[in-house]
């Protein structure tokens, strides 16, 4: 990686912390309780922008397997691998943080409302998606399973964001079309957090493939290590 | 005759009886929901912690974080000691090649 790359990296984490602990700030100094819900609504503030970057990364992941599939290359590979890792961060925090603020403002943590069992669902793919990547050096018939798996969830990604306009649900829709919309206050931090949140999925997803490449490339080198007697057994050891 | 037909009575009676009380214990659908809202008396308490599940939703937000970057810690470890024992190999292979050319030129000269 280039030296220009790292510093924008470098700028990007940077953005990213700083903006999280404005959010912060914000979100418990600034930000009014809800009339309803109480303190828990202050819960939104990073449910919503988990389930942005969860987005990024799922895109990112299914955006890698169609051009690998199509190409065959090593760097859309890892950009499928990153991707579909902070994807699942970020899903991890959207099906955690949702059903404690479903507590207080259902009564119960869980309901079979079209968008939680799509996200759930989105979550089971890509979990079978990562399963299949975990040994490490994939080969090539697990990585082609794989993409057809990140491929296939690509839809679900567009029934999780359409399924609470196209079906009846429980889920709130306050900032999708149709919804009424925050209180003034509730703008900044909310805003504050989006930025902060994408930031901090653009810095892990550039981590990760970045790491991903260099694994792909030190495994290629062993392999080549192997192939010109070099390996554990060497005559040389 | 007239007992037969007072037993008749009694068990019609009663059967009515039991169906009427059935009758009068069950709810209709609408009622079986809330009709109405009442007013809380005293101050206002909740039942449900708003507080502890912010915290707590929170905090899992930041433990998930936290973990992932461990990882990918964990994993740049891996990438470099893999890189390094790769290294290792090639400086040993290095040496052997050299040690075996000065021998090879020394059994030459001799």
């Amino acid at each position: 990686m280039s030296r220009a790359a790292t510093n924008a990296l470098k700028t990007v984490a940077g953005l990213a912390i700083a903006l999280t602990a404005a959010s912060i700030y914000l979100i418990f100094f600034v930000a009014p309780a809800e009339e309803q819900m109480g303190i828990v609504q202050k819960i939104f503030y990073f449910h919503v922008p988990s389930a942005f970057a969860m987005y990024i990364g799922f895109g990112c992941a299914a955006l890698g397997s169609v051009m690998y599939l199509v190409r065959r290359s090593d760097g859309w590979d890892a950009l499928a691998v990153a991707g579909a890792e902070v994807g699942m961060l970020f899903c991890l925090i959207v099906l955690t943080t949702g059903p404690l603020w479903a507590r207080k403002a259902w009564g119960h943590f869980w309901t079979w409302d079209p968008r939680l069992t799509t996200t759930l669902l989105g979550a089971l793919i890509f979990a079978a998606y990562l399963a299949l990547r975990s040994s490490g050096d994939a080969g090539e018939a697990e990585r082609r399973f794989a993409a057809g798996l990140a491929v296939l969830a690509l839809p679900n990604l567009f029934l999780i964001h359409y399924s609470v306009q196209r079906w009846r649900g429980t889920h709130p829709t306050v900032i999708t079309k149709g919804g009424g919309g925050l209180a003034p206050q509730m703008v900044p931090p909310f805003i504050c957090s989006v930025v902060a949140f994408t930031l901090l999925a653009i810095w892990l997803l550039a981590l990760r493939v970045r790491m991903e490449r260099q694994h792909q490339r030190a495994s290629a080198l062993t392999m080549d290590a192997l192939r010109l007697g070099l390996g554990e057994d060497d005559p040389c050891d | 005759m007239r007992l037969k037909a007072l037993a008749a009575a009694l068990i019609a009676w009663g059967s009515s009886a039991l169906a009427f009380a059935q009758d009068a214990g069950a709810e209709t659908a609408a009622q079986s929901r809330s009709t109405q809202f009442v007013a809380v008396r005293g101050p206002q308490t909740e039942h449900v912690p708003g507080g502890a599940l912010l915290i707590i939703a929170y905090g899992i937000v930041f433990v998930l974080l936290l973990l992932y970057v461990l990882r990918l810690f964990r994993l740049q470890a891996k990438t470099d000691e893999t890189l390094a024992q790769l290294g290792e190999r090639i400086d040993r292979a290095d040496r052997a090649g050299a040690d075996g050319a000065a021998e090879a030129k020394r059994a030459e000269r001799g």
